[in-house]
């Protein structure tokens, strides 16, 4: 048996309300160029011109939040980082579907990013799950992200030199 | 049965403005057909729901997603129900004011350079008493650098940025325009002294510009937003007085019954006969239920997060909406919200303001359903129910003032303030009527000492020169615009009267008076009567809610006290003239009371 030659790449699942979206954009081409894969949200529109009825409206927003609910939790996962900008006046903002997400994302045992400030919302929870807030800068996220991919690398490495035999 | 359509007198869609529409749509195409249809909905619901529907002129010239949405409902422009609104006389008056604002060779300057739509093409045009960039300076003035300094104090960028730099040149970026737009892209390089901020900072000062250049127009115009947005939504509140439209709870009860599609693909012709349908009163009365309930549950969660429930020491009652104006305008409240329960008492106005020592002390304000005691013991009972931690209540307002010609200096005047002292509020309708005689009844109610220590201490600050109340009322009276300014002296008549000489008096500013005042449950316009009340009890100024007010707080155990500014004389020939006036001197006086707590 041959070892992998390449290994599934991690990577980072941006997640944060549609009306951040952006920003969640612009984040994203960010740590591409930082040689980080990301994945946002899809969006969950209702085309214009397309009836729906509220039935049908909600199946498409429930199978949009399952399929980034996935995304989270998928073992290729890195760790979230939840966009929270301002909303309504309040600092920070986490909506629920987004707290939704950093819930599944700890107990799958991801780290979490709050690309601003730790909400005063969800503060107990946050602290208590190890949310890191970046106050709009990515370099700690971009540090820790490559730090790991590192380490893997390195480990891969040393089975990798020159012998394709299965070591056992 | 089919409940009458709830009133949106007029719905102003601040989310049309160029720079927001920017922000939300900049890197994601995707997001741009989204935000059109959302911009889209929205008017059309608010179309279909408010009297008035007002957009901002520089919106509709300058964005070609206003000016598309707003032109496919062009056949409703004859009926005024959709207004641009814009600081000038009209369309070219206007195009050239923004001429001179915008750089030349910007996007902004060639929309306005090559305008082409004949004025009969467009929705008519109604001009602002203000203007936004006036208002948002002095907004930006009135608030300080310390509500933003607040929201980045966390901001690791320090570093890069000075924040006490910001700090100190806060005050001088009105001055640093020069005449140029408040935008973002103008004011930040002035506070940050051409470093480049960091994002979350941008958008953070984007927020406090934003949240100003709306106050300006929902203030002036007294109207409501399209609120719960979806993609729309801004990162800052967005103030508006009067009932605002949600959106979502309208979206989801206009699909469920089938309405969205049609309001979607409709003609001017189809949008009236759905306004004027049942089908439509009733997704709207229902969703203004649902999103009643949601603001309820969440305002009071939210209030209580922040701390609100449990730090609210001080409440605020109002009798009349300009009384409510000139507080809110004097503290700087935030959007009211509402508490659960039931019936009427629920909505308040929040407010912090900054004491001499530093603390912060937080502030709601009410405004009564009606004037007189009995609404004001209700309203008062309700507040320090609501907010448990109140430890003083405030009647603050406009009242009929006692003059005094012989004796100058207890003549009390148009425009001054009376503020009760230890005899607190008399209740001359509480008597034992005789034949022969009346005899008063009212029972002695002492406002709270800590209070009354506090107005003597001001008492004393102002023989010394310092009399902080002036300088909240000179800047709430340019904010507010010349209706609020001081009527002149000349309209300061006390019939068949000379105003005798006062050498204490500070000329164009309002003398503090305390003393008792009198309240009962009637309008006087009786100069008699008001001069008996004088002369027996010693009264400075007649009112009608101080009583209540007084009752209901002994009752709870908390301090009042009762701060009015006089509007008139008592008699039959008492007018309205002096009562935005009155009003603010209250309310500034009201602050640097509270200040000195």
């Amino acid at each position: 048996m041959s070892w992998p030659k390449s290994l599934p790449r991690q990577r980072v699942v941006i997640c944060g309300s549609m009306a951040f979206y952006s920003t969640m954009v612009e984040l994203g081409h960010r740590l591409r160029e930082a040689n980080i894969p990301c994945v946002l949200p899809d969006i969950d529109e209702v085309l214009p011109g397309i009836s729906v009825d509220s039935a049908d409206a909600d199946d498409l927003k429930r199978k949009a939040s399952m399929r980034h609910i996935r995304r989270v939790r998928d073992q290729r996962t890195f760790a979230i980082l939840a966009v929270n900008l301002d909303k309504h006046g309040l600092p920070d903002y986490i909506g629920a579907n987004t707290f939704a997400e950093i819930a599944i994302a700890v107990a799958h045992y991801k780290p979490i990013y709050l690309y601003q400030g730790i909400p005063a919302f969800y503060e107990d929870e946050l602290l208590a799950w190890r949310a890191m807030p970046l106050d709009g800068q990515l370099e700690n996220l971009i540090r820790d992200f490559t730090d790991k991919n590192q380490d893997q690398k390195l480990q891969w490495d040393l089975f990798d030199e020159g012998d394709t035999d299965d070591p056992e | 049965m089919i409940p009458n359509r709830p009133t949106f007198r007029r719905i102003f869609l601040h989310f049309f403005d160029v720079h927001y529409l920017e922000l939300k749509t900049k890197n994601a195409n995707s997001m741009r057909r989204r935000v059109h249809e959302e911009c889209r909905r929205a008017t059309r619901f608010a179309v279909l729901s408010a009297e008035e529907v007002l957009v901002p002129a520089s919106s509709y010239f300058e964005s070609p997603e206003c000016f598309g949405i707003v032109s496919e409902l062009a056949e409703l422009f004859q009926y005024g129900y959709l207004n641009l609104v814009g600081s000038a006389l009209n369309v070219q008056e206007f195009a050239d004011a923004k001429l001179s604002q915008y750089p030349l060779g910007s996007p902004q300057y060639s929309s306005y350079k090559s305008l082409t739509v004949p004025a009969g093409d467009m929705p008519p045009f109604a001009t602002r008493k203000n203007s936004s960039t006036a208002d948002i300076c002095a907004e930006w003035l009135r608030s300080g650098a310390a509500g933003f300094m607040e929201k980045v104090a966390k901001i690791s960028d320090r570093k890069v940025i000075s924040l006490k730099n910001v700090e100190n040149r806060w005050g001088i970026v009105p001055e640093l325009l020069d005449g140029r737009a408040f935008v973002l892209s103008h004011v930040a390089p002035l506070l940050f002294e051409g470093t480049p901020a960091p994002d979350i900072l941008l958008n953070r000062l984007s927020g406090v510009i934003n949240e100003a250049y709306f106050l300006s127009y929902t203030r002036e115009f007294c109207a409501g937003i399209v609120a719960d947005l979806n993609d729309l939504a801004a990162p800052h509140a967005v103030p508006s007085f009067d009932s605002d439209l949600p959106f979502k709870p309208l979206l989801r009860r206009s699909r469920e019954v089938g309405l969205l599609d049609r309001i979607d693909r409709a003609d001017v012709s189809e949008l009236l006969r759905i306004r004027d349908s049942d089908e439509w009163k009733l997704c709207l009365a229902a969703a203004c239920g649902d999103y009643d309930r949601k603001i309820s549950a969440a305002s009071l969660g939210e209030y209580m997060k922040r701390g609100g429930v449990d730090d609210a020491i001080v409440g605020i009652i109002t009798a009349l909406p300009e009384e409510f104006a000139a507080v809110s305008s004097v503290f700087g409240c935030n959007d009211t919200f509402s508490v659960s329960g039931q019936g009427a008492g629920r909505k308040y106005a929040e407010a912090q303001v900054t004491t001499k020592n530093r603390s912060v002390i937080k502030i709601v304000v009410g405004l009564m359903t009606d004037m007189g005691n009995n609404s004001a013991a209700i309203r008062a009972t309700h507040m320090i129910n609501h907010f448990q931690t109140i430890k003083n209540v405030l009647m603050v307002g406009i009242a009929g003032g006692v003059p005094n010609p012989s004796s100058p200096k207890d003549h009390v005047r148009l425009g001054d303030i009376v503020v009760s002292d230890q005899r607190g509020v008399v209740q001359y309708d509480m008597d034992k009527e005789l034949p022969t005689e009346i005899e008063c009844r009212s029972r002695p109610r002492p406002p709270g000492a800590s209070l009354i220590e506090i107005v003597q201490h001001l008492e004393a600050d102002a023989l010394l020169g310092k009399r902080p109340w002036e300088r909240y009322l000179s800047d709430s009276m340019k904010r507010m615009g010349a209706s609020w300014s001081r009527p002149s002296d000349e309209s300061d008549v006390l019939k068949g009267v000379q105003h005798p000489q006062d050498k204490d008096r500070q000329c164009g500013q309002p003398k503090v008076f305390t003393g008792t005042i009198a309240s009962a449950n009637k309008l006087l316009k009786n100069p008699e009567k008001r001069d008996a009340l004088r002369d027996i009890f010693g009264v400075k100024a007649v009112e009608m809610e101080g009583s209540g007010v007084a009752d209901a707080t002994w009752n709870s155990e908390v301090g009042y006290i009762v701060v009015r500014g006089i509007c008139d004389y008592c008699d039959p020939q008492k007018n309205d003239d002096w009562h935005n006036y009155a009003a603010l001197a209250a309310a500034a006086y009201s602050r640097a009371l509270i200040e000195a707590l």
